[in-house]
């Protein structure tokens, strides 16, 4: 069943905690931010080939990674589902774990949208929602 | 009390707080973060994507590190490989390790903890946990120059007493011993004052005492 958070994807107090983190430098932290959206495309890519080579461990770390990130940047949502997934992984059972990994691509669709507007509205300071 | 702050000369690139610090995590995100803060409280950083790569690093020639923070969730070789082999090679097994953790690994960091690791510090990074962070590297750096002295001290006592044992009447003084004559620490105090006492047997002639 798909889960849809209606909250915003992304903790606006969170990501305020992580301007703060880097000292209010928000060429740094959209750097940061940039990278965490690279990255969190090739940690979903990762999930999905590991899925197709059934290849629990790959998967897991990339689900693990992504959660990590997305707590990082106040995407509490796509955390616990990647959290989830992860838990899933580990217990080793691979059923069902393709709809989760659809809807850890939804969510980080959402946070990916949020994070957008964010960063190209007044810079990084302020926004989120 | 005697200080001893001259026995060993601080590294020329030494700072007065800051280490040479390696983070090891395949995560960008935690390498920048944990990067920027380091530099910014004055440790030198550098990094590496998993455990292999960081191993490599450390057992480089030019490996000056004084601190290692290793993830535990890393490809290719995992945080626990790497704490375990760098514990057990004889070079390495003195660094400091400092594990970087999420809230659910707990099981992980008594794991590491049990396995030699000094300290953890939590993911997701905030101002406290970096803060604290640079304190404890601090810290660990400082404890570690602190053991590197007192085992150099350790070996010039030995050396010294081998030297004296060395002396003989109106024999000339053992090489050893005026190296470490020429040293500003105590062990060189020690040795100096030998070095007259002999001299002033000497003067004294063959039937003196």
């Amino acid at each position: 069943m798909e889960r849809v958070s209606a909250a915003s994807p992304v903790d606006v107090q969170l990501l305020d905690q992580l301007r703060d983190t880097v000292g209010g430098d928000d060429d740094f932290l959209e750097e940061l931010l940039r990278n965490y959206l690279a990255d969190g495309g090739a940690q979903l890519a990762t999930m999905k080939r590991a899925l197709a080579a059934r290849d629990t461990a790959t998967l897991g770390r990339a689900a693990h990674s992504l959660k990590s990130n997305s707590a990082g940047v106040g995407a509490t949502h796509l955390a616990a589902l990647c959290a989830e997934l992860e838990a899933q992984v580990r217990g080793g059972a691979l059923d069902g774990v393709d709809d989760g990994i659809t809807r850890v691509e939804t969510e980080l669709g959402r946070v990916t949208g949020a994070l957008e507007r964010r960063l190209t509205s007044n810079g990084t300071a302020g926004a989120g929602s | 009390m005697t200080t001893s702050a001259v026995a060993v000369p601080a590294r020329p690139d030494q700072t007065a707080r800051g280490g040479h610090v390696l983070i090891v995590d395949d995560n960008t995100m935690n390498r920048m973060l944990l990067t920027r803060a380091l530099q910014d409280r004055g440790h030198r950083v550098a990094t590496a994507d998993n455990g292999e790569e960081g191993l490599a690093v450390l057992r480089g020639q030019r490996s000056v590190h004084d601190v290692v923070l290793l993830d535990i969730m890393m490809p290719v070789m995992d945080g626990f490989e790497a704490l375990e082999r760098i514990k057990a090679d004889q070079a390495l097994r003195d660094l400091p390790v400092v594990m970087i953790s999420s809230v659910d690994e707990t099981d992980a960091v008594i794991r590491c903890l049990q396995m030699g690791a000094s300290d953890y510090i939590l993911k997701p990074f905030n101002v406290t946990r970096l803060h604290a962070l640079s304190n404890r590297i601090e810290s660990l750096v400082t404890a570690k120059w602190a053991r590197r002295r007192e085992r150099e001290q350790a070996l010039l006592l030995e050396d010294l007493v081998e030297a004296v044992s060395q002396l003989a009447p109106g024999g000339p003084t053992p090489r050893r011993l005026g190296d470490i004559a020429a040293r500003r620490d105590a062990p060189g105090r020690l040795a100096r004052a030998i070095e007259r006492l002999a001299g002033s047997m000497r003067a004294a002639g063959p039937g003196a005492g």
